[in-house]
């Protein structure tokens, strides 16, 4: 029996990085420190990623075909690419994240910043 | 200025390159290359940032590579096994057995001194325990036991592990360096490592435990006198 998680498997949700990956990478096309750099943008500088992450997460994403290395006349650099089966399941996450979010408004479970402050006073 | 910034990067790079030789070679050839431009890019922001790379951007680097570099070996140990990821074979198997008495007697003797706050001498109470085993049955007045235990078996885990780390020189004639074997044969060389330490310290039971018990009570300062003190101990 394989012990490792798939991500094709719709009940296993992503993780912080991968998700912030996907994420930086559905608008186009990056290199591994505009990656980055787009993560710690995007989650206000709560994920910072280093090298060693970073390129860990793109290996088990790569293997997954949930991104592919693009052919580039660019030495330097390696791009990447999200691919259909990427941006599906980026898609299902985002959904889920929605309806989490959706129930949360209907239970009224989101407090305001100043009540938290109230609280914890 | 710009010229010691230079410099200060290339040694950094060095540096780096140096943290990369813990990943898995596979991994290591697929995206070192990337990951080395990454981090200087880090290091290129960090020095425009802040003057120079500082003690936390180090200690990010570093406990980021150790952390990956331990995940990545796990997965390939994972996938292959721990028998073919170590390349473990019947001789890592025997040397590894005939070092283990040595070793065991090893942790016994050191712990005691420790304990005992003392390295130059033995602790009384531990020798009068293993004095009384069969470890120092005399036949002729020689402990065959004891001697087998101390020096044959380390000699013999050294010389079995050789075997294959020869075979593979033997395979691969010209193209063989200290680093392909070492891939290839990981835990024979440990094994003949830890072989030649426990030799060393047969050899030098008296002047080691004077060495550490210098080190110990009096730090590393004036090295020379400790040498010279611990050489006839």
């Amino acid at each position: 029996m394989n012990k490792v998680k798939t991500f094709s498997n719709a009940n296993v949700s992503l993780t912080p990085q991968i998700f912030y990956i996907l994420l930086s990478l559905a608008i186009k096309e990056r290199h591994g420190y505009e990656i980055m750099k787009q993560i710690e943008h995007d989650s206000n500088g709560r994920i910072k990623l280093g090298p060693g992450t970073l390129y860990g997460a793109v290996k088990r994403m790569l293997e997954e075909k949930l991104i592919i290395e693009l052919d580039t006349q660019h030495a330097r650099r390696k791009y990447y690419k999200l691919t259909e089966k990427g941006r599906t399941i980026f898609s299902h996450e985002l959904e889920r994240y929605n309806d989490a979010v959706e129930l949360a408004k209907k239970r009224s479970l989101f407090v305001k910043p100043s009540v938290i402050k109230f609280a914890y006073a | 200025m710009r010229k010691r910034r230079v410099i200060a990067g290339a040694k950094a790079e060095q540096f780096y390159k140096t943290l990369l030789c813990m990943y898995p070679e596979i991994y290591r050839k697929r995206f070192g290359n990337e990951m080395l431009f990454v981090f200087q890019d880090l290091y290129q922001e960090e020095s425009v940032n802040h003057g120079k790379a500082d003690i936390l951007f180090w200690f990010a680097i570093v406990t980021d590579t150790i952390k990956s570099a331990m995940l990545q070996h796990i997965i390939l140990i994972q996938k292959h096994g721990i028998k073919n990821y170590f390349h473990i074979n019947i001789y890592n198997i025997m040397g590894a057995v005939f070092l283990l008495p040595f070793l065991m007697l090893f942790c016994i003797d050191f712990f005691s001194r420790l304990i005992q706050g003392d390295f130059t001498h033995y602790n009384r109470v531990t020798y009068n325990y293993i004095s009384h085993t069969m470890l120092y049955n005399t036949y002729n007045g020689h402990a065959p036991l004891l001697w087998t235990v101390l020096i044959l078996a380390p000699c013999l885990a050294v010389v079995i592990n050789c075997v294959p780390v020869f075979a593979s020189v033997i395979q691969r004639k010209i193209k063989s360096t200290i680093k392909t074997l070492f891939l290839a044969n990981p835990l024979a060389f440990v094994i003949i490592a830890i072989g030649a330490f426990c030799l060393l310290v047969v050899y030098g039971h008296d002047s080691i435990p004077c060495v550490m018990n210098r080190i110990y009570n009096h730090g590393f300062g004036n090295v020379g006198h400790m040498v010279s003190f611990c050489r006839n101990a």
